[in-house]
């Protein structure tokens, strides 16, 4: 926007001489515009990639796919394939896992394995099965990879997974039928006891870290000491009372500064003086009150003129 | 899982909590006439464009750096009142527009005033009687109470006035003395 100039008027330039006179002497800089944003796969703004991140199940990228594929399954089918795949599991290895993903509030589905049944169990899990490989990237340590499960976690969840869908007989029986293939052991993992082990360490630290929080942390920390506003005690026994706080207080600002000594005649101590006003400095003075000794008031002169007061609260 | 996110939210919750327990309350926006009844002040608009600063503003270059509380005290938010800077004979009603109703509807309910405004602070400290430093131009200020030497906020250009109480209860901007300004531009 250009500044309008009233007619005859030159513009001439005016400088400031200033610690960065040297910077500024090379004149304004032009700094290029940056052109529309290169839309490149990398870019950490590209649509595709923004959304992984924030669903965490929508993938757009073929070969994170088949990356996220690998990591969940030892299978070499890409994730579509998972999906079914977790599907066929579900109807023969119910007890050993992928039910801890949710499956279970649903029984009616485990009874019926037609094709049609299978799809919409599909449909059911395969989101929450894929939302895992992401938690494992993004939380190696605490969510393990299920290769690196030990026999004996295995174990335990089988038998947990297996506890929990008692309920059914199908699945039991079924569970005990197909105990220990691949496919199972990699649903294993999902099976509750693995969450719980998740839930374990995600109370635990969530318990540290609101008692950390809630804990009064002011109270750990020592105390600032009472910090003394006086500079030079000047009446040690000056204790302001009630009759004449209430006639100090009546007398108006711009006073002459014996308005306030013919009330009280000298304050409990004076305090560094300082300068607001360009010029001027000005002199405080501090009075504890008789009946509240942690109120002090605070008096500020400016040469003989009463300027103002105000009450500092000390605790 | 949903137990999981129940416990995420929770220790979200949590967090939101405590971060509102050990923040102080943020006080009140602290109002006050300025004697000075100028045409232009900070938050007016001329042809379209804010005004930072007016008469009586120091403008200091701050290049993001901090401010300092320079005594005990409270530093309170400041509404600076929208106002177009057509009107050259209304404005003797300036006083009558301080009046907080009024800067609700000159702020928000103008349909001419832009979503744009200058954030400007009061710090007063029960230790500095008659004066309080108005600073406009703070960016993140740290409403509260401060001790000396605590971070006010931070700026790019900071608009710094100094104002003294009238008797009768106005505030008249002065000329501030370099030492206030050291005192806050320096961590004491």
């Amino acid at each position: 926007m250009r500044t309008k100039l009233p007619p005859n008027t030159t513009l001439q330039s005016h400088s400031f001489p200033s610690a960065h006179s040297k910077e500024e002497a090379e004149g304004p800089r032009l700094f290029p515009r940056p052109q529309s944003h290169p839309h490149n796969g990398q870019s950490p703004m590209s649509p595709s990639l923004g959304r992984n991140h924030v669903t965490g199940v929508a993938y757009t990228n073929a070969s994170d796919q088949q990356y996220l594929a690998t990591l969940s399954h030892p299978s070499p089918h890409p994730l579509p394939q998972y999906a079914t795949h977790s599907a066929h599991n579900l109807s023969q290895d119910e007890g050993d896992g992928i039910l801890g993903c949710g499956a279970p509030q649903n029984p009616a589905l485990k009874y019926n394995p037609s094709d049609t049944a299978n799809q919409a169990v599909s449909n059911r899990v395969a989101p929450k099965s894929q939302s895992i490989p992401l938690l494992r990237r993004i939380f190696p340590g605490i969510w393990p990879h299920p290769s690196t499960l030990t026999q004996k976690q295995s174990s335990l969840r089988r038998e947990y997974g297996t506890r929990s869908t008692a309920h059914s007989s199908f699945a039991k029986s079924s569970s005990h039928s197909h105990p220990t293939n691949g496919n199972s052991q990699a649903s294993s993992f999902l099976a509750p006891m693995g969450i719980s082990h998740l839930q374990y360490l995600i109370t635990g630290g969530c318990l540290l870290l609101a008692f950390i929080l809630m804990a009064d942390m002011q109270a750990w920390l020592p105390q600032a000491e009472a910090k003394e506003i006086c500079q030079a005690v000047v009446q040690p026994n000056a204790i302001l009372s009630r009759d004449h706080l209430a006639k100090v207080l009546a007398v108006s600002e711009r006073s002459a500064k014996t308005t306030i000594q013919q009330v009280v005649a000298e304050p409990y101590c004076r305090m560094p003086s300082v300068s607001i006003r360009a010029g001027v400095v000005a002199d405080r003075e501090a009075y504890p009150l008789a009946f509240d000794p942690d109120t002090w008031l605070i008096m500020l002169y400016e040469g003989d003129e009463y300027a103002g007061f105000d009450f500092s609260f000390r605790k | 899982m949903k137990i999981a996110i129940a416990i995420f939210s929770l220790m979200g919750l949590a967090l939101f909590s405590s971060s509102c327990q050990h923040s102080n309350a943020s006080p009140p926006p602290r109002q006050l006439t300025v004697k000075q009844n100028w045409e232009l002040k900070p938050g007016h608009l001329i042809g379209g464009h804010l005004i930072s600063g007016g008469l009586g503003d120091v403008s200091i270059e701050m290049r993001g750096k901090s401010i300092y509380a320079p005594f005990p005290g409270t530093l309170q938010a400041h509404s600076v009142h929208f106002k177009a800077g057509t009107h050259s004979r209304a404005n003797s009603t300036e006083k009558s527009s301080e009046k907080p109703s009024e800067k609700l509807e000159d702020s928000f309910s103008s349909p001419s005033t832009p979503n744009r405004s200058i954030q400007c602070a009061i710090f007063s400290s029960p230790e500095l009687p008659a004066y309080v430093l108005r600073l406009c131009g703070i960016q993140r200020p740290k409403f509260g109470e401060l001790e000396p030497g605590d971070t006010m906020g931070k700026g790019q250009t900071l608009q710094f006035a100094a104002l003294r109480k009238q008797p009768n209860g106005e505030w008249a901007i002065v000329e501030p003395a370099s030492d206030i300004l050291e005192r806050i531009l320096s961590k004491s």
